[in-house]
């Protein structure tokens, strides 16, 4: 009788010691999710914004090749920074001027500008005793840097509006100043765009200049002082090459109120687990020491407590050999890559979500560095859809959306991304303009190709609504995935991927 | 892309400055090899856009002063080779290069189309060259 | 290449006749333009005698659309004949516009 109440005591104190235990774990790793799932999200504001500033400096460097060519004509400058303001909407002005009587005939100060009024954009002449652009900070800081200069933001005199300037200094072949190229960017147009970048509902973000002034914030921002006070979850990140930090902050109480729903599924089998330990401490029994014992049961409690969550969860990281060992006893996935995700322009990625396998693959063609950005964004964007789609058709739009925004170059993207189901062996797919995956049978060892609808390639019209289509994979076939770069002798395959459910 | 003479004519070599206004020059040499050669007017035409393609590419990135374009007829394959004397420049490559930040035509739509057209496509670096091998069978 | 433009009441019709390539982009630029100002309005592009296309002539065609669809107008592609409609197609384009 005596050891039965002390069991059913023993019981109650696990009882209160695994919840303590429980409501820690739930909790530090909601908050891990929360950080997670922000980092990822905070992946496709940055992207968006980079854009959005880096065409400062694609602007910039052809403003050069413009002024180089016009040295014996500067005038044809009105037109040229006319036409770059039309090309650009996200620019408020910009100009190029001279140091003092560079052209003799000029006078000591001779600067060009195009800005936007109202209905239309004006062209004229800029600099004389009340205008002084020797003084700036825009003008000095491009003169003394060596890279371009993002000043800190200002107003504008004549236009009261607030201002922030992307300056760099032009120099020929001897180093000598030729001129000074400054773009503007409206502060108010920032901040309207934060808006539109907030990573999710309950985020708030704030925008720093690399001088640690701030430039916008969302409108329930909380203060400097309050971001480190421990009320808030905080991400920081620095965007390159414009060198502003980005902060996304999301309030602490929001990570509790997710808990709630998050600790009933888990008590529950926490409850059984109980059970059944409580049933094994009675076979048990034995004369030890009760602090001994205490140890090891906790021990088998905390480590129960993690598969549970886990199954409960359906946590998965992106570890590769997690990956193969979830895979190992439904399917077989092979890849023949270099180590890297990204072979030049080729990208793939996957990863598991329960019962479903998500894939891409892609090739993004072009060159120059809005090629490079692109793939890193279709990849980081299919990472970040991949958290809540429901189907690669929702995929493909959420990438290409943002693809066509920022794409005057027509920068070629292919890509193709499928969902397998694991059990069943359906395999739902979105196509965009890519090579058409093969089937290959185990009987015959023969391939057959899948004809998927080609759709339109990524990054040309971001309201296209993509067609989806399905197609069920038997046991034992083979998926293989590839990119065009099989046409060359040399590189064999660079990107192939096998999947095969078996 | 058929074939109509089995007689092959000799193999053409032209040589021109890298400029613009030798695209026309070079795509009327291709269209009378071709012609010369039966290939079917549906086959010339891509073949003629593989063409225009690659040479754009080389207008534009390459720097060079001289591009030379070589035509044969070999065992029922047409083989364009386009050499110029340019910077390294391999268009099938994905490696960002630097040179192209400035040009809004960058895009790569040319090397899909060209892809899509021809069977086979090489790059080559050769004696301070850039040779660009394309091959396109005259069976299918 | 040669643009004709017959203006209508419902639709203006634009006849490419000849060939869209890379020396037609560069040194037909006024030509080109004179198209791009009509995006406002609803376009046919009658292509029956338009023999030949490269991607100059497609990457015309998107800034045409994006135009087009900056300024509210509509632009329908007409009598494409084969070989243009293959350069359609490979490029993926064929789906970008509406094709009759």
């Amino acid at each position: 009788m005596k050891r039965f109440t002390s069991v059913h005591i023993l019981a109650a104190l696990f009882l209160l010691l695994g919840m303590g235990v429980q409501t820690y774990v739930s909790y530090s790793r909601a908050r891990f999710r929360f950080q997670e799932k922000t980092e990822l999200e905070m992946q496709i504001a940055q992207e968006k914004l980079r854009f959005e500033l880096y065409d400062a400096l694609d602007a910039n460097a052809q403003l050069i090749e413009e002024v180089k060519r016009n040295l014996t004509h500067p005038e044809n400058l009105y037109s040229k920074t006319n036409e770059l303001l039309k090309r650009y909407p996200n620019f408020y002005s910009c100009y190029v001027v001279f140091p003092p009587y560079y052209y003799p005939k000029k006078g000591e100060w001779f600067g060009l500008t195009s800005y936007r009024t109202k209905d239309s954009i004006v062209s004229c002449h800029f600099g004389d005793a009340e205008h002084d652009y020797f003084e700036r900070e825009w003008y000095k800081g491009a003169v003394q840097n060596n890279a371009g200069y993002w000043s800190t933001p200002y107003i504008d005199e004549d236009f009261d509006e607030p201002i922030y300037t992307y300056s760099n200094d032009v120099l020929d072949e001897k180093g000598d100043l030729i001129c000074v190229i400054g773009i503007d960017f409206s502060l108010k147009w920032i901040h309207n765009m934060l808006d539109h970048f907030r990573p999710f509902e309950e985020a708030e973000c704030m925008l720093y200049s690399s001088n640690g002034t701030l430039l916008a914030a969302s409108d329930g921002a909380p203060k400097d002082g309050e971001l480190d006070d421990g009320s808030w979850i905080v991400s920081r990140k620095t965007l390159q090459p414009i060198n502003i930090r980005m902060v996304t902050a999301v309030p602490r109480s929001h990570v509790i109120k997710s808990l709630r729903l998050g600790t009933l599924l888990p008590l529950g089998v926490f409850v059984l687990g109980i059970l059944v330990v409580g049933l094994l401490i009675r076979r048990i029994t034995r004369d030890e020491q009760e602090n001994a014992r205490l140890e090891t049961e906790q021990e088998v409690m905390s480590h129960e407590l993690q598969i549970a969550h886990d199954i409960q969860m359906g946590i998965l990281k992106d570890d590769k050999e997690r990956i193969k060992a979830q895979a190992n006893g439904d399917i077989e996935l092979h890849t023949f890559l270099v180590p890297m995700r990204e072979v030049g322009g080729d990208f793939f990625d996957f990863h598991r979500k329960g019962d479903f396998l998500w894939f891409i693959i892609g090739d993004v063609s072009g060159k120059g560095v809005p090629a490079a950005m692109f793939m890193s964004a279709a990849v980081n964007l299919f990472r970040a859809a991949g958290v809540r789609a429901t189907s690669p058709k929702q995929i493909m739009e959420e990438i290409n959306t943002v693809l066509s925004e920022n794409n005057p170059s027509l920068t070629f993207v292919t890509a193709f991304v499928g969902r397998l189901c694991i059990p069943t062996g359906e395999l739902l797919f979105c196509n965009a303009g890519h090579c058409a995956p093969l089937i290959y049978s185990p009987v015959t060892g023969n391939p057959s190709p899948l004809t998927p609808n080609p759709n339109i390639p990524l990054g040309y019209d971001g309201r296209y609504s993509f067609v989806e289509q399905g197609c069920m994979i038997g046991e034992g076939e083979k998926i293989v995935l590839y990119t065009d770069g099989v046409t060359e002798a040399r590189k064999g395959r660079p990107n192939q991927r096998m999947i095969s459910p078996s | 892309m058929t074939i109509q003479k089995t007689s092959p004519v000799q193999p053409v070599t032209l040589r021109v400055p890298c400029h613009e206004d030798q695209w026309p020059v070079l795509r009327k040499a291709i269209h009378t090899f071709g012609l010369c050669n039966g290939i079917d007017k549906k086959g010339l035409k891509k073949l003629e856009v593989a063409a225009e393609e690659a040479i754009v590419n080389i207008l534009h990135y390459s720097q060079a002063s001289e591009i030379e374009l070589k035509m044969k007829n070999e065992k029922l394959k047409i083989i364009l080779t386009l050499t110029d004397n340019g910077i390294a420049f391999d268009p099938t490559e994905h490696v960002p290069n630097e040179k192209a930040t400035n040009e809004r035509q960058v895009g790569g739509l040319g090397i899909h189309l060209i892809r899509q057209i021809v069977d086979e496509l090489h790059y080559e670096r050769k004696e301070n060259k850039n040779i660009l091998r394309m091959v396109k069978s005259l069976n299918c | 290449m040669k643009i004709n433009i017959i203006p209508n009441e419902k639709e203006t019709r634009v006849c490419l006749i000849g060939e869209l390539d890379t020396t037609v982009t560069t040194t037909q630029v006024e030509d080109l333009n004179q198209v791009l100002a009509l995006a406002d309005k609803a376009l046919e592009i009658d292509c029956e005698e338009l023999e030949y296309i490269s991607s100059a002539g497609l990457r015309f065609f998107m800034q045409l659309k994006r135009e087009s669809e900056a300024k509210g107008g509509s632009i329908r592609i007409t009598h494409l004949n084969e070989d243009v409609n293959d350069i359609f197609r490979m490029s993926g384009f064929h789906n970008l516009f509406t094709i009759e």
